[in-house]
């Protein structure tokens, strides 16, 4: 797992700017002066219906993305996701087994290589946004990078926030843009060449 | 404890009455008032008042429903209530430069602007000319309101050609029957103070048509420029910095109203505009008060507040207006500003705003409006740039300085190079602000004019631009 590495953001367009984006929309409110973080539409959906279909067991997996800047302003483009099916969860966890982690890298590097590992989503069913001392304990440890983030869920309240690190500071949890794509493949393949390594 | 009274209130046409049984004789006719919003809905009819229908009376909703015992009342509609709920809104988008007291029950409304208009001050050295910001009035609604315009007395001192202290006063080119709200009322009152609309009368008229002060006319006439400099410069001030496109540069929570398209004009709606726009769109046009830019190739638009426009009132776009509020009642129209440098055009269908940007008209399919407000960490004066500090204060007054350096011999030298010099005595009175009227306290950024010497807040020095004092080389009124 290569999840300690530093990334630069990529110049692109914001997602509010480009003409390729559109019916954005927000799910919570948005915290300005920090990273912005712009969801695919088929993810958000994906998040919310599995984390309902399973409730009140958590679920959860990994989002990958690009890391972006537009003059100063960073943002997260997320257009897909990997869940986890496999190991163990409960109403109050959920583990990520080394398999699941074994799965990623694999659909990372043959489907999606240039996207970066963004950070995990998991569903809080019945707990609200807020990341639980677990949760604060695996972002510290594992998603600390500035492009990373932790997406939570909640299905019972249908909201939806992330936090993020930032200058040694947890951020309180912020809404997200949810954004739909005229060609969801372009933008993904964009994405991916934008970052060669 | 009384015998439950039965109240009988007769409807708004006069034709049927509507029977109300208090709970008891203590029940406040607050209570009355609550359930005849059904019959009367705040959206279409905005709040009701009560009238004694023997004596015409104004019924304070706090009293208890045994003094109205044996008595009919009448339900009045757009009166008192109505008046206050505009001035309410009013209130909010002029960041409190507009306050007003009402007495429950009186149909006569204090009211209070914090507007720059010329005072003269008499003294044994002379009299002066200084911009004052505080100023009173009284409205008193007749009757027969809104049939017939409220009666505005003015109240406190004021140099000026349409004003003067204890008479009755009108707005300049304000007709009551183009427009009879109060709110436009006060917004063309503000506009006659602060001099944007005024009536110099002739120069070499024998009969001075609405002119109440011959002197203050001839002062206006020679200084008009200055004046109106001034009035747009306050007027039409941004209240908070803004260093970028709100996203990026503000402490606030922004949400998305509709859904966005990539590509379109971004526009940021701050909480306090999108309820000018609700408040002020359903009576009211006005100007959209902001900021406006481009982030990389895109342009945004951030709208902060909303400032009324009176009909047939100033119709020069401000300097800081952004776009335009088409009133949905369509009384007057503003005039067009579909370009390049006021793009936005907002009103409201079935109670919603829309809103175009420049000559497009296809309307947005969606904006960002505030949804929560931290405290902002920077200093909140000095927004534009418009707004420098063009006299330094180093207090205190000269005169003071003396009686201080009396009373407290000073531990440091004067020449300390501080900006501001605080009073750390109880023997002086707290000296006063030749702007706002008010005490300048220790714990209060104050100083003196190093021209003239008079004293004012650093804030009141920031709202002004200027030292309030006409006379001096560093006035506010000079041209920029």
């Amino acid at each position: 797992m290569e999840l300690s590495v530093s990334r630069h953001p990529i110049p692109y367009h914001l997602p509010i700017d480009s003409d390729g984006f559109k019916n954005i929309v927000t799910d919570g409110s948005i915290a300005t002066k920090q990273l912005l973080v712009f969801l695919s539409h088929d993810v958000y959906d994906f998040i919310r219906n599995q984390s309902r279909e399973y409730s009140p067991q958590e679920i959860g997996g990994v989002l990958l993305g690009q890391y972006c800047i537009d003059n100063d302003t960073r943002f997260l483009i997320v257009p897909t996701a990997v869940a986890c099916d496999l190991g163990s969860a409960t109403p109050v966890s959920i583990q990520f087994p080394p398999e699941f982690w074994q799965r990623v890298e694999e659909v990372h590097t043959s489907e999606f290589p240039g996207l970066l590992r963004i950070g995990p989503y998991h569903s809080h069913p019945g707990y609200g946004i807020h990341p639980s001392g677990t949760d604060r304990t695996t972002i510290l440890n594992a998603f600390s990078k500035p492009h990373h983030i932790s997406l939570i869920y909640d299905p019972h309240s249908d909201q939806i926030g992330f936090t993020c690190w930032d200058d040694g500071v947890l951020k309180t949890p912020s809404g997200c843009f949810i954004y739909e794509h005229k060609q969801p493949e372009d933008l993904v393949r964009q994405l991916m060449d934008a970052r060669p390594e | 404890m009384g015998e439950a009274p039965q109240i009988f209130v007769r409807t708004s046409d006069g034709k049927q009455f509507h029977s109300w049984a208090s709970p008891t004789a203590e029940t406040p006719i607050a209570k009355l008032l609550e359930s005849l919003l059904d019959e009367y809905p705040l959206s279409q009819h905005g709040p009701i008042d009560l009238v004694d229908e023997s004596s015409g009376k104004l019924i304070d909703p706090e009293v208890s429903a045994g003094t109205v015992a044996n008595r009919i009342l009448a339900v009045r509609t757009r009166y008192v209530s109505d008046a206050l709920g505009q001035l309410d809104a009013l209130r909010v988008q002029e960041a409190s430069a507009v306050d007003y007291f009402h007495e429950p029950g009186s149909s006569t409304i204090a009211l209070n602007l914090w507007y720059p208009g010329i005072v003269r001050i008499d003294s044994s050295g002379g009299s002066k000319l200084v911009v004052k910001g505080s100023h009173r009035a009284m409205l008193t609604l007749p009757k027969d309101f809104p049939d017939k315009p409220p009666h505005i007395l003015w109240l406190s001192p004021i140099f000026h050609p349409n004003l003067s202290a204890d008479n009755e006063v009108w707005p300049m080119m304000y007709n009551w029957s183009d427009s009879p709200s109060v709110l436009t009322l006060v917004t063309a009152l503000i506009d006659t103070v602060v001099g944007l609309t005024i009536h110099l009368g002739r120069r070499f008229s024998i009969r001075r048509c609405q002119v109440q002060n011959s002197r203050a006319s001839n002062w206006y006439r020679r200084n008009r420029k200055a004046v109106a400099s001034l009035a747009k410069r306050t007027r039409y001030r941004l209240d908070g910095p803004l260093m970028g496109r709100p996203l990026e540069s503000t402490n606030v929570h922004w949400n998305i109203k509709g859904a966005l398209t990539g590509g379109d004009p971004t526009v940021f709606l701050s909480r306090r505009a999108v309820r000018g726009i609700l408040e002020i769109g359903i009576r009211n046009s006005g100007w959209l008060i902001g900021k406006q830019g481009r982030h990389g190739q895109a342009p945004w638009i951030f709208v902060e507040r909303i400032v009324p426009l009176p009909p047939h009132g100033n119709s020069e776009a401000p300097a800081n207006a952004v776009g335009v509020l088409r009133g949905e009642q369509g009384q007057h129209e503003p005039p067009p500003t579909n370009d390049q440098l006021r793009p936005l055009d907002v009103h409201l269908q079935d109670g919603e705003p829309v809103l175009r940007f420049g000559s497009s008209l296809k309307p947005l399919t969606g904006y960002l409006v505030e949804v929560e407000t931290v405290l902002p960490t920077e200093p909140t004066l000095q927004s534009d740039g418009v707004l420098r500090q063009p006299i330094t204060v180093r207090g205190p007054y000269p005169e003071q300085a003396r009686q201080l350096s009396q009373a407290h011999e000073p531990e440091t030298s004067p020449e300390g190079a501080r900006s501001i010099v605080r009073l750390h005595t109880k023997e002086l009175e707290p000296p006063v602000c030749i702007y706002c009227g008010n005490l300048c306290f220790t714990d209060e950024e104050w100083g003196a004019c190093v021209e003239c010497g008079f004293i004012m807040h650093g804030e009141c020095l920031h709202q002004l631009g200027g030292c309030p004092n006409t006379d001096c080389p560093r006035t506010a009124l000079e041209p920029r």
